[in-house]
């Protein structure tokens, strides 16, 4: 295989939130994401998986250069974009593109959707022209399953899952090779969920996009992701493709989550009442030593509590980060 | 567990939201009843009117939304009349909704939030009150709770505080309880254990529930009997194992097939075209026709009424999944 198309290697990031002690003289520091690697294969798709806190936003946003890094390497097509000065990195972000989850919150509702899809298009200088970006805009909105009659509606007018297809169109403006889809589905129906899963696939296929897809819910990502890195308090845990993921998982916690996820089938269901994983995940101000995910797993040894365990390998494309399994 | 009559008894309820943009129908015409120690699931999309039906057996539809027609029994005496629902609200049927920081007052400590609802209906001194509000946290699986009724709601974590609300809601031994998306807010390992408190609590107890949910994975577990709304009707209702292995309804057989599973194939989900109907211009029809698979010409101008199948369910469908035991479908002319 070629050289994936991006790898992030050791990336960090702590965001300063307060100060401490009576002249705020220490800083507080919040470790979001801590010491993860992975690489992501042209065409295919990434899908992060994690709870609330868990680092999968923040991890996306330092992909995208939108928040500091504090440590390690983002290598995006063999080049490395941590190293790269403002002019570079501009041009760089034309190829990563961003679908955040709340298509309310993501459109301008002053803007028409003509606007709203060409504003990249006339910030980066795509088009030389008002027909230009029209034309190119109307192709826009026929790729994600709009249409030209849209053009000079505003975002009131649209549904949720009509607004994700805007985003979406938006999104694939400047010919990105990378989307970074941060719970693109979450906010909307199950059946509109579906037509957006589908229509991802669709154009990851038709302009061999490559996604990395964010998201909570174990479900969807199984359906679109290629390969699966599951996070914990800022920790990636176990990585691996996604048929290994599902059915032979290694780590403790992805095997809790799994085991969380309600399947709609009254008689699985009722087969499957097992235990519930307890415990909330830990306050990311203070993680606990060793294993971040000790204090709540069952397997748990005086080992995980001391020391940290490292990602290692168990099976081919298979990593794991845990003292016992 | 069955009593001699329902709880809960909801007859051709109407409910009406007026707007600028047209008088908006959220329900119609929905009928149902629980029975002591049930468990209900209602599943709808967004705006099929699963959360106005709850609003409605408690009493609770405020203006500017009206009931215009139908009635709400709770044990056979309506809740439309504001005193006889606010004797039973909060104390014989409760309430567990979605968003635990809405329910819960921000600037009282969970202790007085606690032995409010107690005061006010059980009349219980405040020594008393404060050792069942202890009681209660510690049955709903909230460590140390002597400590937690002096906290504020901020100080807890949102499966913590989900518990505080179900707390409160058995802190007057309800006969029954309503659930409106109790687990939407949290994250899938807390909402594992919310459910499985929930349900534990329900067969202890001996309380109806009513779960009213858009996650068919959610009522799966926790529901015998499911009832489908689809634009503001009930569509299909029956046991939660006909309706999830059996649908008639093709929306509730195309809702399964949208819904993403962990056991279920990684072909591509089917869809549903479309969009859920304005509920300002519904049609004459049958609501879900535009968006049917077996749709034909006398779907759109005839509106398929709610009909028994030989299951013991309920259908409201001209051409059905699986015309086993179908009724007269009428030809196309």
């Amino acid at each position: 295989m070629s050289r994936p198309l991006l790898e992030v290697r050791g990336l960090s990031v702590v965001y300063d939130v307060g100060r401490e002690g009576f002249w705020g003289q220490r800083r507080t520091r919040l470790q979001a994401v801590d010491d993860i690697s992975f690489s992501v294969e042209r065409g295919q798709t990434f899908g992060l998986v994690g709870e609330s806190g868990s680092g999968k936003t923040t991890t996306g946003r330092a992909i995208l250069g939108q928040v500091p890094i504090s440590k390690g390497r983002i290598i995006f097509d063999g080049q490395d974009v941590t190293r790269m000065d403002g002019r570079q990195l501009r041009s760089m972000r034309q190829n990563m593109q961003l679908i955040p989850q709340n298509p309310y919150g993501s459109l301008n509702p002053r803007m028409n959707v003509r606007d709203l899809i060409a504003e990249p298009l006339v910030v980066h200088r795509r088009v030389r022209n008002a027909r230009q970006a029209t034309e190119r805009t109307v192709e826009l909105l026929e790729l994600t399953g709009m249409s030209a009659a849209d053009l000079h509606k505003y975002p009131h007018a649209f549904s949720g899952g009509q607004r994700q297809r805007i985003v979406i169109a938006r999104a694939l403006a400047l010919n990105p090779h990378l989307i970074i889809a941060d719970e693109p589905v979450s906010a909307l129906d199950v059946s509109i969920q579906a037509q957006v899963v589908n229509l991802l696939q669709d154009l990851q296929e038709r302009l061999r996009l490559t996604y990395i897809f964010i998201s909570h819910d174990l479900a969807v990502v199984r359906h679109i992701s290629h390969r699966i890195g599951i996070m914990y308090a800022g920790k990636l845990v176990e990585r691996a493709d996604r048929d290994p993921i599902y059915q032979n998982p290694i780590h403790p916690y992805t095997e809790a989550l799994l085991s969380s996820v309600p399947i709609p089938d009254p008689t699985v269901e009722r087969a499957r009442r097992g235990e519930v994983l307890p415990g909330e995940p830990p306050d990311p101000i203070s993680p606990p030593a060793g294993c971040r995910f000790h204090t709540r797993c069952p397997l748990s040894q005086a080992r995980c509590v001391e020391d940290e365990p490292p990602m290692e390998n168990r099976a081919p494309a298979h990593q794991v980060a845990c003292w016992v399994r | 567990m069955t009593g001699d009559r329902p709880l809960l008894e909801i007859r051709s309820l109407e409910v009406v939201f007026p707007t600028p943009g047209g008088t908006v129908r959220a329900v119609r015409e929905v009928s149902l009843s629980v029975n002591p120690g049930e468990s209900v699931g209602i599943v709808g999309e967004s705006g099929s009117g699963k959360s106005t039906i709850a609003r409605a057996a408690l009493g609770l539809i405020e203006l500017p939304g009206r009931i215009v027609g139908g009635e709400v029994l709770w044990r056979g005496r309506s809740l439309s009349d504001e005193k006889i629902a606010r004797r039973y609200r909060g104390r014989q049927i409760s309430l567990v909704s979605q968003d635990p920081m809405a329910s819960l007052n921000p600037i009282r400590t969970i202790g007085v939030q606690m032995t409010e609802v107690m005061a006010r209906h059980l009349k219980l001194g405040k020594q008393q009150a404060r050792r069942r509000a202890g009681d209660l946290l510690e049955k709903v699986g909230i460590p140390e709770p002597g400590r937690r009724l002096d906290q504020y709601p901020f100080e807890l974590s949102g499966g913590m505080q989900q518990r505080v609300v179900i707390a409160i809601a058995l802190s007057c031994d309800p006969l029954m309880l309503i659930a409106d998306e109790p687990t939407t807010a949290l994250d899938v390992t807390t909402q594992a254990q919310i459910l499985r408190l929930i349900s534990s609590l329900q067969k202890e107890l001996g309380l109806a529930l009513m779960l009213i949910t858009h996650d068919l994975g959610v009522v799966a577990g926790a529901c015998d009997l499911l009832k489908v709304l689809y634009a503001g009707e009930i569509v299909e209702s029956g046991t939660a194992d006909a309706l999830f292995h059996h649908p008639r309804h093709p929306y509730t057989a195309a809702l399964l097939g949208a819904t993403p599973r962990l056991d279920g194939t990684t072909e591509r989900l089917r869809i549903i075209n479309g969009q859920p109907p304005d509920l300002r211009s519904v049609d004459i029809g049958c609501s879900f026709s535009p968006r049917c698979p077996n749709s034909t010409s006398y779907c759109e101008s005839e509106h398929p009424v709610l009909e028994p199948d030989s299951r013991g369910g309920m259908f409201a469908c001209w051409h059905p999944q699986n015309h086993l035991d179908a009724r007269s479908v009428p030809r196309e002319g």
